[in-house]
């Protein structure tokens, strides 16, 4: 009776074990990976900003625009907090803002509207055919709708969902608006640490 | 012996997923916490945790509040103050993973002896053409007008 208990908890301990190094990561999986699309675009100092700068960071991407008061500076926050979590593994992190309004969003504006929150963000805008190509590799949808009674003039209704890509810059993960904070920060840690 | 397999239990879970719980995405705000004493209230209506996010004069911002209603049924109609050129309620909805920011059309509703929360991805206050920067720290007034109690000043302080 005695080695039966040692035995169960040996096997439970390497259950746990096992847990610890099979990471199973909290936020939805791409699977199988794939590549993710190597855009060139404008960043907010007016400066071509290439992907493939991003080789050995985590990077976040998503997609918004500086006229949206609600959804997109609420991902810009968390995505700081995140940042701010990781400490000093910060620097492993890359987070990457996408315009879909580049009519309304200059350069300026953006540098402006990611500077309230963390000047590392890298904020792009670029022509409307190249944002294309990169909103339909990256499955972001955005669409003008005009708010007839509103002074906001128009609204941009556009996907919410942040893409996560690996160091080798490969699509891994994809987070939604109300994951929580803790499993993004332990997806983005697990991906560091590959 | 039961003690000693809890205890590995306990560490090996902890040392897995020990993490603090502190908010989700776009939503990192606290549970509304209605034992801390309201910030404005009349009739009824008592306001808790007004806030708004920073901006750049010239800019947009939204600000948010927990609302909570002690007596019938009431609905917030509109804000009004002299820190944007436009405020207006608005809402979110997720249609299938668009975003789409619509007018609160008719105004916010609260529900009788209920509670509405204007945060982030929901409800929300937009604030539309700020007249000057606000930075955290910061605070600025606004006027919350409700279809049965009137007027309520609130104090909203920028984070």
């Amino acid at each position: 009776m005695h080695t039966y208990r040692v035995w169960f908890i040996a096997v439970i301990t390497l259950f746990f074990l096992g847990g610890c190094t099979d990471y199973t990561f909290k936020n939805a999986v791409i699977e199988p990976p794939d590549a993710a699309f190597p855009f060139v675009l404008t960043d907010q100092n007016g400066e071509d900003f290439s992907f493939r700068t991003l080789e050995g960071k985590v990077t976040l991407v998503f997609f918004g625009y500086t006229n949206c008061p609600d959804i997109c500076p609420a991902t810009l926050s968390d995505l700081q907090l995140v940042k701010q979590r990781l400490g000093d593994r910060a620097d492993k992190l890359a987070i990457v803002f996408i315009t879909v309004d580049p009519e309304r969003d200059s350069p300026e504006r953006l540098k402006r509207f990611v500077g309230l929150y963390d000047t590392t963000v890298i904020a792009l805008t670029g022509q409307p055919d190249a944002l294309a190509r990169v909103y339909q590799a990256y499955g972001a949808g955005a669409q003008r709708r005009e708010t007839p009674g509103s002074a906001l003039g128009y609204a941009m209704d556009h996907t919410s969902t942040t893409t996560v890509i690996d160091k080798k810059g490969l699509r891994r993960l994809l987070i939604g608006f109300g994951s929580p904070l803790d499993d993004v920060v332990a997806d983005v840690s697990a991906l560091i640490a590959e | 012996m039961r003690t000693l397999s809890i205890i590995v239990l306990t560490l090996f879970l902890t040392a897995c997923g020990g993490m603090q719980h502190t908010g989700q995405m776009g939503m990192a705000v606290a549970t509304p916490d209605l034992a801390v004493t309201p910030v404005s209230q009349s009739n009824g209506i008592a306001i808790r945790d007004p806030w708004a996010r920073q901006g750049t004069n010239g800019d947009n911002s939204a600000a948010y509040l927990v609302i909570s209603n002690a007596s019938t049924s009431d609905t917030l109609l509109s804000v009004t103050g002299d820190v944007a050129t436009a405020i207006e309620l608005h809402t979110v909805v997720n249609e299938n993973g668009m975003m789409q920011m619509i007018p609160a059309e008719g105004g916010v509703p609260v529900a009788a002896n209920g509670m509405q929360v204007l945060k982030p991805g929901s409800y929300h206050i937009m604030l539309i053409g700020l007249s000057t920067d606000l930075k955290s720290g910061d605070s600025f007034p606004l006027t919350l007008t409700f279809a049965n109690v009137g007027p309520i000043d609130v104090m909203f302080e920028v984070r």
